[in-house]
């Protein structure tokens, strides 16, 4: 951001991290609720695509078994995103607290960046075990090769830097209205819609469904976990240009608002 | 009367601190219509490769939909709000007040703020049942008497519904008595509740189980909307009646008990 201070900025996020992962880790049993409760939505998708799928019956070639592997890992890609700290960006926005992380010598990012970090860090400790849990629990049949969990990783990693901009996007409109919580859930809404965990999109038909390959949510949920069972609605290049692509938008897009947002920003005293 | 009365100056100074927002019900709407298509468009993707879901038509799962919709809604119309903020209240000592006005506690402790906006999950639920009424109305003339039986009776466990997805909800508050602060348990009891907009026929035996006991989200949605399409048996609907008044009065016994066990150390 500029040259004046002493940290660069990888010092920035990791000191930011290794502070804000003291203070969720404080509040850790609401988290560990938090993580059983971002269960619930994917478990029913798959509980009710097991009800279709009951009795040998397949959709479009896919039997109750591709469907528990795909929500399994729509459950994992779910939980490894995880990103919570637009709460607090929003709240703080509201408070006027913002105003003392504007007046450090670096961008408001690195502190939000940080948090971010530290909810996953917080939030995995529990998710991880209890993602393998499901693995071995469900015992599915088929189970992803090395080469795809290499992949995953990669895409997972982008879907994270994804769905953190597109939250994070939603949460400046802060500086204009006080309903950006309500924008921030129904922003989330959308991923799961028509990102892939109401159903995989090769079910949606019509227009709809094929619009929905194009759009940012797709690269968030479902491209990442089609990635690590292998089947894929969208080649590795073309799910992998989808996610970069996004990224560089959603990374203008954000610090256009920033700067607009930034403008209007007003608090007292301090 | 008295109770009826005052539950009336709640929603009226409710109303008037909120009517300066009004545009806040414009957004409140758009969101629930949001929330409320989004499960539509979901529901209608499964159907597109289903005929029926354990043994429901989509537009018996859509009137699910609106039950699950209007309870929600007259909950957190009335009581929602307050019951959450108990276990704060109970911890931090701020139930004093309550205790010394000339009113049951429980009763004040679960109203006093309005909701004011879940007035447009009401009218959405509502307008569900009534059209989805319409649309079966072939069904209901052909057995009249059936029919308005089972109307009678699906309006009945409708007001079951209320008591008990409100006595369950009092119980988290009051647990906070002996546990202190457990509101964590309302965002895990929340969430384990929004799998009641599917028919709860179609999970697992111990997910099943579940939704019929620790989180009677069956026994308050999906019980009703079959008793509207398909009756119940007089045995089990006097059983409802009986079960809910139960619970009913297992709620307040709760609450008495916790609120010997309130101590505020200063006012």
């Amino acid at each position: 951001m500029n040259n004046s201070g002493v940290l660069n900025s990888l010092q920035l996020i990791k000191g930011y991290t290794a502070w804000k992962t003291m203070d969720v880790f404080s509040w850790r049993s609401f988290m560990y609720l938090l993580v059983f409760s971002q269960l619930i939505t994917p478990l029913v998708s798959l509980l009710v695509w097991q009800a279709v799928t009951a009795q040998e019956q397949t959709v479009n070639g896919w039997s109750s078994s591709e469907f528990l592997v795909y929500y399994l890992a729509i459950i994992m890609v779910r939980q490894l995103t995880v990103s919570y700290e637009h709460h607090m960006l929003g709240m703080n926005i509201y408070s006027g607290e913002v105003t003392s992380l504007l007046l450090k010598p670096h961008h408001l990012l690195y502190s939000v960046i940080g948090e971010n970090l530290a909810v996953k860090i917080v939030s995995y400790t529990v998710s991880i075990p209890l993602i393998i849990l499901l693995w071995i629990g469900f015992t599915p049949t088929s189970l992803p090769s090395i080469s795809n969990i290499m992949l995953f990783i990669l895409t997972v990693v982008n879907a994270s830097i994804l769905r953190f901009l597109w939250l994070y996007l939603l949460t400046l409109t802060a500086f204009w209205t006080e309903k950006t919580q309500s924008i921030v859930n129904a922003g989330e809404v959308a991923i799961f819609l028509i990102g892939g965990e109401v159903a995989p999109l090769f079910l949606i038909n019509g227009f709809f469904g094929d619009a929905a390959y194009y759009l940012p949510f797709y690269g968030m949920l479902g491209f990442p976990a089609e990635t690590l069972i292998g089947t894929k609605g969208m080649t590795l290049t073309s799910g992998l240009l989808l996610q970069y692509g996004w990224i560089f938008l959603l990374l203008l897009l954000c610090s256009w608002v920033y700067r607009k947002g930034i403008k209007r920003y007003s608090a007292l005293g301090g | 009367m008295k109770k009826i009365a005052l539950i009336r100056l709640f929603f009226k100074t409710s109303l008037m601190t909120q009517l300066p927002y009004r545009i806040n019900f414009v957004t409140q709407a758009i969101s629930t219509l949001f929330y409320f298509g989004s499960g539509l468009i979901g529901l209608s993707i499964v159907f597109n490769h289903t005929d029926s879901l354990a043994g429901w038509t989509f537009y018996e799962i859509v009137t699910l939909l609106g039950v699950y919709q209007l309870v929600a809604g007259i909950l957190a119309f009335f009581v929602m709000e307050n019951v959450q903020k108990l276990p704060d209240k109970i911890v931090d000592g701020n139930l004093d007040e309550t205790i010394l006005m000339p009113e049951n506690t429980q009763f004040l402790s679960s109203f006093g703020s309005c909701n004011v906006w879940a007035i447009n999950d009401i009218l959405l639920g509502f307008t569900i049942i009534i059209g989805s009424i319409f649309f079966n109305l072939a069904q209901f003339t052909t057995t009249p008497f059936q029919s308005i039986i089972q109307l009678l009776q699906f309006f009945a466990l409708l007001g079951c519904s209320l008591v008990i997805s409100y006595s369950v909800r009092m119980w988290i508050g009051t647990l906070g008595f002996w546990l202190g602060r457990t509101g964590g348990g309302f965002v895990l009891f929340t969430s384990i509740w929004t799998m009641g907009k599917y028919p709860v026929d179609m999970y697992p035996p111990f997910i099943k189980w579940l939704l019929y006991t620790l989180v009677p989200v069956g026994v308050v949605a999906a019980i009703p909307t079959s008793v509207l399409f398909n009756g119940i048996s007089v045995i089990q609907f006097v059983a409802l009646l009986i079960l809910t008044i139960g619970i009913y009065f297992f709620t307040s016994s709760l609450w008495k008990m916790g609120i010997r066990r309130y101590s505020s150390a200063t006012s």
